[in-house]
């Protein structure tokens, strides 16, 4: 029933398993995604959600099972390599460091350098000030009374969440990982976040949306995965099924 | 713009230090006058110039996100090594000093390993290593001083005067303040440890080696203990075996006055360097005030509160 290797599917885990000692977090999952393409990743606490992104993001090496990247088989050894090939996760709260100004935290872990005086290698503030600003213009969220010399701390949770979601557009991430982006989020603000990541799919991102709220998940998603006890119990395209046969699922497992 | 650049960076950092500089540098004049001549700044700053270079390591540490309570024992073990290649086997000085100086790394390398690979906060890792270090430095020494009287130029550079005046700890000082600073505020590095301290998850996530930034810090802070251990060692003309003692925590004190955070990913390496001349102020003006010098550490005790307090205050009204 799980198709093969083929240019749809630019990601693609096949019979991947996740063994914490004893415990079976993840078991002979199958998952896919193709390019501009949102999938919602839901299921219930302890489904084997976030065991399987930090799989393809590289926190994790699966027990068993390969990842093909764009075709390819690829190894993440750590989060680098997964940022290498495209691959950015943001977390609510682990995606930005509050003390950092914007541009600090856009540019974090590849901040752009200059030669001082030929040799001396030096941050080249200015490009990052100029390109945070042109990062978070792209996305449609300047001019929100936001400079980006400012810190994070300043920032709501929805703000934080579109720079983190403006840094995945500039650096053209090909595939962005979003765990529980509207969570505590404010009715207006997760209006906004949702918006925000249709844009980044139109820009040429693809998503993959974990949430608990299914409500959430289901108004902008292309294709639903459902998770529980570290199994995929359903795979439903979104013109295919309904926001309540979804939660049914979910329920009855 | 370069001017207007500076008195902004000024305006956020060590501006409150200062400040509280300044007051001192007041009360102390206006009790003793000459508090303020040339000669007596030139000693606060000397005296304060030992301790400012282990004092910007361990900022950078901190804001890295982790302590270091050897920086003391390392400042007395790697002159301690360096005198005695020199004095008892006659090896080259700047050999004994490269090898001293090699130590250091090493030590700081083990600091760095134990705390981020067997995942134990680095209170407990350094407040272990400093035990180690310092027996190391009495087992070697036979608990006795031991000399290392040079006139090689290294010795001179080092722990001299210039012109016979001006010590060149001062000079090293600016230079480290100056080189932690340029890395804290204009490296990609410095960027990476400040997300290290500040959020380590994230800085995960965005795929920056903390482990790397870690280690490579805590080096760096050894290496700089082991300098200012140079600095004083050249300057006397001999190593005592409990040299340093007490230097952990006045080098922590010096970068709370400036305004680093105990928790990670705030610090100011300014504020720092000014936190230690405020030390070197207040050892220096209890004497020409006459009072008990067993007033020192109460006196600094009072500054270190007072500052985090104020400090405090300042970063709530930023926000």
């Amino acid at each position: 029933m799980q198709n093969k290797v083929n240019i749809d599917n630019f990601v693609y885990m096949e019979g991947v398993s996740k063994y914490f000692g004893k415990v079976i977090a993840l078991d002979d999952v199958y998952f896919s995604i193709k390019p501009r393409e949102i999938v919602g990743l839901v299921g219930d606490n302890g489904a084997g959600k976030s065991t399987l992104i930090k799989i393809l993001s590289g926190l994790y090496s699966p027990t068993k099972g390969v990842i093909y990247f764009e075709g390819k088989k690829v190894n993440f050894s750590s989060p680098r390599d997964a940022i290498n090939v495209g691959i950015e996760t943001t977390h609510q709260d682990l995606a930005l460091v509050d003390d950092l100004e914007i541009h600090r935290n856009i540019f974090m872990g590849r901040e752009p350098n200059r030669l001082l005086g030929g040799f001396i290698p030096c941050l080249d503030k200015q490009r990052m000030i100029r390109e945070a600003e042109k990062a978070l213009e792209n996305i449609g969220i300047q001019g929100d009374n936001v400079s980006v010399e400012d810190t994070v701390r300043n920032l709501s949770g929805g703000e934080k969440q579109a720079v983190a979601i403006g840094r995945a557009a500039y650096f053209k991430a090909k595939l962005v990982i979003m765990d529980e982006p509207t969570a505590a989020m404010s009715l207006k603000e997760t209006k906004k976040i949702l918006e925000l990541m249709v844009r980044l799919k139109e820009t040429g991102s693809a998503i993959i949306f974990i949430s608990h709220n299914i409500h959430h998940v289901f108004s902008i998603a292309d294709r639903l995965t459902i998770l529980s006890r570290g199994k995929k119990i359903a795979d439903l395209k979104k013109s295919e099924t309904t926001e309540h046969e979804i939660s049914t699922i979910i329920m009855n497992n | 713009m370069v001017v207007t650049k500076l008195k902004k960076g000024f305006k956020v950092e060590g501006f409150g230090v200062l400040i509280a500089v300044i007051v001192l540098a007041v009360v102390f004049s206006i009790a003793n006058s000459s508090f303020l001549l040339p000669f007596n700044l030139l000693i606060i700053i000397r005296m304060a110039s030992e301790l400012g270079i282990i004092a910007a390591g361990v900022t950078l540490l901190m804001i890295a996100g982790e302590f270091d309570l050897s920086v003391g024992s390392i400042y007395a073990l790697s002159p301690m090594v360096t005198a005695i290649l020199y004095s008892k086997l006659n090896v080259p000085i700047i050999l004994a000093v490269i090898v001293g100086l090699m130590l250091a790394l090493a030590l700081g390398f083990i600091n760095g390993f134990i705390t981020t690979k067997a995942g134990i906060p680095s209170f407990v890792t350094t407040l272990g290593t400093m035990m180690i270090y310092r027996a190391l430095v009495l087992v070697l020494a036979g608990g006795m001083p031991i000399k290392i009287r040079s006139h090689s130029l290294i010795s001179q550079a080092i722990g001299g005067n210039i012109g016979g005046v001006f010590p060149a700890a001062i000079i090293w000082f600016l230079f480290f303040i100056g080189i932690s600073y340029y890395i804290l505020k204009y490296t990609s590095f410095g960027n990476k440890m400040c997300a290290t301290g500040g959020n380590k998850k994230a800085a995960i996530a965005v795929g920056i080696n903390t482990t790397m930034v870690k280690i490579t810090t805590f080096m760096f802070t050894s290496f700089l203990a082991a300098f200012a251990g140079y600095v004083q060692a050249f300057r006397l003309g001999s190593v005592a075996p409990l040299n340093g003692r007490g230097f952990e925590l006045a080098a922590i004190a010096s970068s709370v006055i400036g305004g680093t955070s105990l928790l990670g990913g705030v610090g100011s390496i300014i504020g720092t360097a000014f936190g230690a001349i405020i030390t070197g102020m207040i050892r220096n003006g209890i004497v020409l005030l006459g009072v008990s010098v067993y007033w020192q550490d109460g006196f600094l005790g009072i500054i270190v509160i007072i500052a985090v307090i104020i400090n405090m205050f300042i970063s709530k009204r930023r926000r």
